[in-house]
């Protein structure tokens, strides 16, 4: 009784940790991707921890260690209360025809829970977790000549971005026989889209009481979206002890009706005042829409400690809106991803024996193809992955370690080319709950 | 198979639980045979540590970020635009600004071809301090002369002798209250002295007899009323230019800030028989009584003078819509001298050059506007650009304040120099010049948006 209650102690003391890891994430982990401060950030690929290791969502992949965010359906065949939390650290080793830079960013990836209404038949999941991100520091420089400037009078805009597109979701999977399931998932998106433009100019009279000019601006707002997931089955389908696993999950376009405001310190008759720079509402009114995605997969079980994944993800970004700005709408583009991977179980199996069979390895490499094209370059992502699972002697609970390499964008065109790798990790959490203890 | 008390646990009958797992024997490997539900220890403590591991992984992690690239990946737009506004809505105020108590006074006359023939006098009362003099008694056979410190700064034809009479004022002034174009009145009938200024740093002038008697009996006298009397009854000395005079000598009373230790200024002093000095007497009121006439007529520039006669009002016609989501982050006015004034002055005709040029700012309309220039900080102020030939004054502040503030600001009031005495007047510019040197804002402003 005591463990379990510091079991949901502790999954509630979490809670206040991932929103804390959110606004952490405001304060310090501003250098993700350069990309990312385009439009209303870059999208967070959402994969079930344990398919992390793959690259893959794991929309295909059922796990009775770990709950599965990529598939409604899925949520269906949860025997046990699960809870996931996933975190990650990512460096970016950036490089156009002028410079280089070096970031790193600590992130927080999702966290989710999923218990069973009816045991391995019908399960609920409520789910958070970013779905795009926009962590970013990026440098405008520019000159003002003006005749009546005695000098040319030179300036740099500092502009960090932090935030993204935030989501809330609550859905169900059922089971309707043993071969097949379906999911479906409503979900709250929140912009958190926020800002800060510091501006310095090399002539003092230019700068407030000699401090730079800063103005912070935030796109707020919320908007519902849908989910379906679908998920097939087939045992001993090509062998003996084989299976195999068909599966999709379709995300329905979200629009976000949204707020932007512009504020900053601004002295008035000698108070020092924060202030809106828009007054005008129909000058601050816009909106963000979310593309349809479209994740599909299939896994194949040559037997249950061996396993080979494939995916294929669209996502309709041509017709994405970010109605502030044309310009950077105009390089949203339609993404294709597609992936695969390997997975290897001995753990399953009682009869392996030393150190290194108490694990799940996995393996995968992945290739996007993006979702901005700009100066007619696509900023394409080729990813290379590797994980390891460590589940628990005990229980079904585990813990996922997975690593990723990658390039991402072209210094083409004046682009910039990143070098990108990062390590996740991942907690799941699995216990009996809510279920009545009927003898002691 | 199943352990003991499973049913307990899970509030399923072994057989109901396993109906699905069974039917499978993929399953089943997973589901019953290693990972044996009944087996599972609740509240895992290493995996509840590892937990608090990972909450602690979020607070302890830190991230660096060094370097910078993608500024090609900046948008199009210019965030930091600057603007040219004209500026249309100027006045020339006339007003005339306290000639007393100031750092010099000023004595001469000048036929300026621009700005006009100035007639001044210098005004000058000796004080009759026992204490600051050293000196109980002022006797019969003691002479009083009168010391005059020459500002190098002259105005008119450098080169040209002054004449200059000195007579007592019948009337009575004081030096905080005597304003320029409202000359005080002379008695011409009786000259107290005279003397004659080429370029002379020093003048050293003996004054007539009656008036140092006259000035004798006031600082020998005991009584209780003896400063009254002599503020009421003595109106002073006024140095009075003769007609002819072609420039006006500026007659030292202060220490400048840039004056050395050595720089003296102008006072009496007290001789006695054998022309030695005795004591030395300070002013204790001085002024200029001066009168402009004669002022060329014209619609062109705008015209200022640090003695106040003339002053700019401007006004700043924005509209705040102009300015709706964006920052102000500066703003200039830009002020352009017009160097027509030196191209037609005659031969060896100097004047006081203008660098200065100040912003004065109030909560409501002043009553003196003279008296509260004068009294109060300015609030904007620029020297002479002398290689743009350009005054650009930070008004930044003022349009903030103008745009944004509740208050009810008052124009900005310009005046050129500071009125120390000096006779310094500038001329600007106006509308109907050429336009890249009319009266203009340059406004400076972020727009986010961009």
């Amino acid at each position: 009784m005591f463990a379990r209650l510091f079991g949901i102690l502790t999954a509630l003391t979490l809670l206040p940790a991932i929103a804390y890891s959110q606004s952490l994430e405001q304060d310090l982990s501003r250098a993700g991707s350069i990309y990312s401060g385009i439009g209303f950030g870059m999208p967070v690929q959402q994969n079930s921890s344990h398919t992390n290791g793959m690259g893959l969502s794991g929309v295909s992949t059922s796990s009775p260690f770990a709950p599965n965010i990529a598939n409604p359906a899925l949520w269906s065949r949860s025997e046990l209360t699960q809870a996931q939390v996933t975190l990650g650290l990512t460096s970016f080793s950036a490089s156009d025809n002028f410079s280089s830079a070096e970031n790193s960013q600590f992130t927080f990836e999702n966290f989710q829970f999923v218990f069973p209404l009816l045991r391995n038949q019908l399960g609920v999941s409520i789910a958070f977790s970013p779905a795009t991100r926009s962590d970013f520091s990026r440098l405008n420089r520019g000159t003002l000549n003006n005749p009546d400037f005695s000098d040319p009078i030179d300036y740099v805009s500092t502009v960090i971005g932090a935030g993204g597109i935030n989501r809330f979701e609550l859905g169900l999977g059922y089971r309707l026989n043993q071969n097949f399931s379906v999911g479906y998932a409503a979900s709250a998106h929140l912009s958190t889209l926020s800002r800060e433009v510091t501006t310095t100019f090399s002539e003092s009279s230019f700068q407030r009481n000699n401090q730079p000019l800063v103005v912070d601006e935030d796109i707020t707002g919320a908007g519902f979206g849908n989910r379906f997931g679908f998920y097939a089955q087939a045992d001993d389908a090509l062998k003996n002890r084989d299976r195999i696993a068909l599966s999709a999950a379709v995300t329905l376009p979200v629009s976000i009706n949204t707020d932007r405001s512009f504020e900053t310190f601004r002295v008035i008759e000698g108070i020092n005042e924060r202030i809106s720079l828009s007054s005008d509402p129909s000058a601050t009114e816009g909106s963000i829409k979310l593309p349809l995605e479209f994740n599909s997969g299939v896994t194949y079980y040559l037997n249950p400690y061996h396993s080979i994944s494939a995916e294929y993800l669209f996502q309709n970004w041509n017709e994405s809106e970010f109605s502030y700005n044309p310009t950077e709408q105009g390089y949203y583009t339609d993404r294709t991803k597609v992936g695969v991977g390997y997975q290897y179980q001995p753990f399953l199996n009682q009869e392996s024996r030393g150190f290194f069979s108490n694990f799940r390895y996995s393996l995968g490499a992945s290739y996007d193809d993006g979702y901005l094209t700009i100066s007619d370059q696509e900023i394409e992502t080729v990813m290379m992955h590797a994980g390891l699972t460590i589940p628990s002697q005990r229980n079904r609970s585990s813990i996922d370690i997975s690593f990723n390499y990658g390039v991402r964008g072209t210094e083409s065109s004046n682009l910039v080319k990143e070098s990108i790798w990062g390590v996740k990790l991942s907690l799941n959490l699995a216990e009996f709950m809510f279920l009545q203890q009927r003898f002691q | 198979m199943y352990q003991t008390n499973f049913q307990s646990i899970t509030g399923q009958s072994p057989e109901k639980r396993s109906k699905i797992s069974r039917s499978s024997s993929f399953t089943s490997s997973i589901s019953t045979t290693q990972h044996n539900p009944v087996s599972m220890f609740k509240g895992s403590r290493s995996l509840i540590t590892a937990f608090m591991v990972l909450v602690l992984f979020s607070f302890l992690v830190s991230c660096e970020s060094d370097g910078v690239v993608g500024e090609e990946l900046s948008p199009d737009g210019e965030q930091v635009e600057t603007n040219t506004y004209p500026v249309t809505n100027i006045e020339e105020v006339s007003d005339n600004g306290f000639s007393g108590s100031l750092n010099n006074s000023a004595m001469g006359i000048v036929q300026d071809p621009v700005y006009g023939t100035i007639t001044s006098s210098t005004l000058m009362k000796p004080s009759i301090s026992k204490q600051n003099s050293g000196i109980d008694v002022f006797p019969a056979d003691y002479s009083l002369k009168m010391m005059l410190q020459l500002n190098s700064q002259k105005y008119g034809n450098e080169a040209s002798a002054s004449s200059y009479k000195i007579y007592e004022i019948n009337q009575r002034w004081r030096g905080n209250e005597i304003r320029y174009n409202n000359p005080v009145s002379v008695d011409r009938s009786v000259e107290v002295g005279s003397f004659q200024v080429t370029d002379e740093d020093s003048v050293e002038v003996s004054l007539n007899q009656p008036f140092v008697d006259r000035y004798r009996e006031f600082f020998n006298d005991t009584t209780a009323q003896r400063d009254s009397l002599y503020r009421f009854e003595f109106p002073g000395l006024a140095i009075v230019p003769e007609d002819g005079n072609e420039k006006i000598d500026f007659v030292r009373h202060r220490f400048a800030t840039d004056d050395t230790t050595e720089t003296a200024v102008s006072r009496f002093f007290v001789e006695n028989e054998q022309d030695s000095l005795i004591a030395n007497l300070s002013a204790i009121d001085w002024g200029s009584s001066m009168e402009r006439s004669d002022v060329p007529e014209t619609d062109e520039g705008l015209v200022l003078h640090n003695t106040m006669e003339q002053i700019l009002k401007i006004e700043f016609d924005l509209d705040p819509k102009d300015f709706e989501g964006v920052e102000i982050v500066n703003a200039q006015l830009i002020l352009n001298p017009d160097p027509g004034p030196d191209a037609v002055t005659p031969s060896g005709f100097v004047r006081p050059e203008n660098n200065l040029i100040r912003g004065h700012a109030f909560p409501s309309e002043p009553l003196s506007l003279h008296s509260e220039i004068f009294s109060q900080q300015a609030s904007v102020g620029t020297n002479l650009n002398e290689d743009e030939e350009v005054y650009s004054l930070n008004v930044t502040q003022f349009i903030i304040d103008q745009l944004y503030g509740s208050n009810e600001l008052t124009p900005l009031y310009f005046t050129n120099q500071q009125n120390n005495g000096l006779y310094v007047s500038t001329k600007l510019f106006g509308n109907e010049a050429a336009e890249n040197v009319r009266p203009r804002l340059i406004i400076t402003t972020l727009n986010p948006d961009n």
